[in-house]
């Protein structure tokens, strides 16, 4: 009963821990039930960025790629085109090729026939060259040889044959050739 | 009557054991409330602080590949792939004739042809799933010139899609014989194994 009285007339001493421990109590209350959503909505906000990021580095990546498939297309048809070259630039050196590939392989052909935009194209204008020549079958052969391996853009599209015997050991052919310019820029 | 309660000890709590046990334990509980407080409370801030900063550093990474997407959006926009696909298109048919090999095609032939048929004339035309489609013609001494020459094509696996074109009977020409046209895709072997690689 001593005791208990003394505790009772000293309580003020007791006043400043108990104060602070429920200073301490209610702030821990208070961020438990009030300031932890706060704090998660803040995870949650970088958690959406972190995704908008990864979708953003996503699209870069398929983007990139997209470029750069594009631009490797185009390239490529660049230095098709410069193959081509123009009419212009061309033309008379793709004859002297095809004369000197004819001469080389013994088909000499007498006469030429040239013809524009027979066998046109969207993007491309088109020189076909006919000529009618005699000669012997392995002449034929090494011709097309010659003309298959020259590095010059010129295709065969069709071969007439006519023997000119029986036993004749000639033939007389039409060969059709054809190339390709770049139109003329206007 | 007024009462004074006067300690006059030198130790005035030297007997109030409970008082003391009471005071220090309280104060011990206090303390180390106050303390795991405070440090709940800092760790708290410095999370706080440090989602803020990664927040920022986020925030100007997404703008920084926002940009970078625009960008690459604006050097894609000029590009009219339509025309790219159409002009790509356009060279492959023209690479296919180029790489038709002809030398090929007539040593194939050479081989297969019945002794009584003569070519007449051969030409290529448009592919056909990457291949070029020839046509050849020829004359026969006999009427069944044209199918021993399908049945002789159809020995080969370099000629596929063997159709006949055309049949006519020239007994009444200067040219006697029996006139065909036929038109397959010739793949040659080269190509057949490109293929299968």
């Amino acid at each position: 009963m001593d005791s208990l009285r003394i505790l009772k007339e000293k309580y003020i001493l007791f006043l400043p821990p108990i104060i602070l421990i429920f200073i301490c109590l209610f702030s821990l209350f208070f961020w438990k039930f009030s300031l932890k959503d706060k704090f998660s909505i803040s995870e949650i906000k970088i958690k959406n960025i972190e995704k908008k990021l990864e979708e953003e580095k996503n699209l870069n990546t398929s983007l990139k790629r997209e470029l750069m498939q594009w631009e490797d297309v185009i390239s490529k048809i660049d230095d098709f085109k410069k193959r081509l070259g123009t009419s212009n630039e061309n033309m008379t050196k793709i004859i002297k090729e095809i004369e000197e590939l004819s001469i080389r392989s013994g088909v000499v052909p007498h006469s030429y026939g040239f013809n524009y935009g027979e066998k046109e194209k969207k993007y491309f204008r088109s020189f076909v060259i006919n000529f009618p020549f005699e000669a012997d079958y392995p002449s034929v052969r090494n011709f097309l040889n010659l003309l298959e391996l020259t590095p010059s853009f010129v295709t065969l599209n069709s071969i007439n044959l006519n023997t000119t015997g029986e036993m004749a050991e000639k033939v007389r052919l039409q060969f059709q050739l054809t190339t390709y310019f770049n139109p003329e820029e206007q | 009557m007024d009462y004074h309660n006067l300690n006059l000890s030198s130790k005035p709590f030297y007997n109030f054991k409970i008082l003391l046990i009471s005071l220090v334990f309280i104060y011990i509980l206090s303390i180390a409330i106050a303390v795991y407080s405070v440090n709940k409370f800092y760790n708290i801030f410095k999370i706080s602080e440090e989602s803020k900063n990664k927040i920022e550093s986020l925030n100007n990474e997404l703008k920084k590949a926002a940009k970078e997407n625009s960008n690459l959006k604006e050097r894609l926009k000029p590009i009219n792939k339509k025309m790219v696909v159409d002009i790509a298109e356009e060279i492959n048919s023209l690479i296919l004739e180029k790489t038709f090999s002809w030398s090929e095609l007539l040593e194939d032939i050479e081989k297969i042809l019945p002794e009584e048929v003569r070519l007449l004339s051969l030409s290529t035309s448009k592919s056909e799933g990457g291949y070029l489609n020839v046509k050849i013609s020829g004359i026969s001494s006999k009427r069944e010139g044209m199918l021993q020459t399908i049945e002789a094509l159809k020995t080969n696996p370099s000629f596929k899609n063997i159709k006949p074109v055309q049949f006519q009977d020239e007994e009444k020409s200067s040219s006697i014989g029996k006139r065909f046209e036929i038109q397959f895709v010739y793949i040659p072997r080269k190509g057949m194994s490109g293929k299968n690689g």
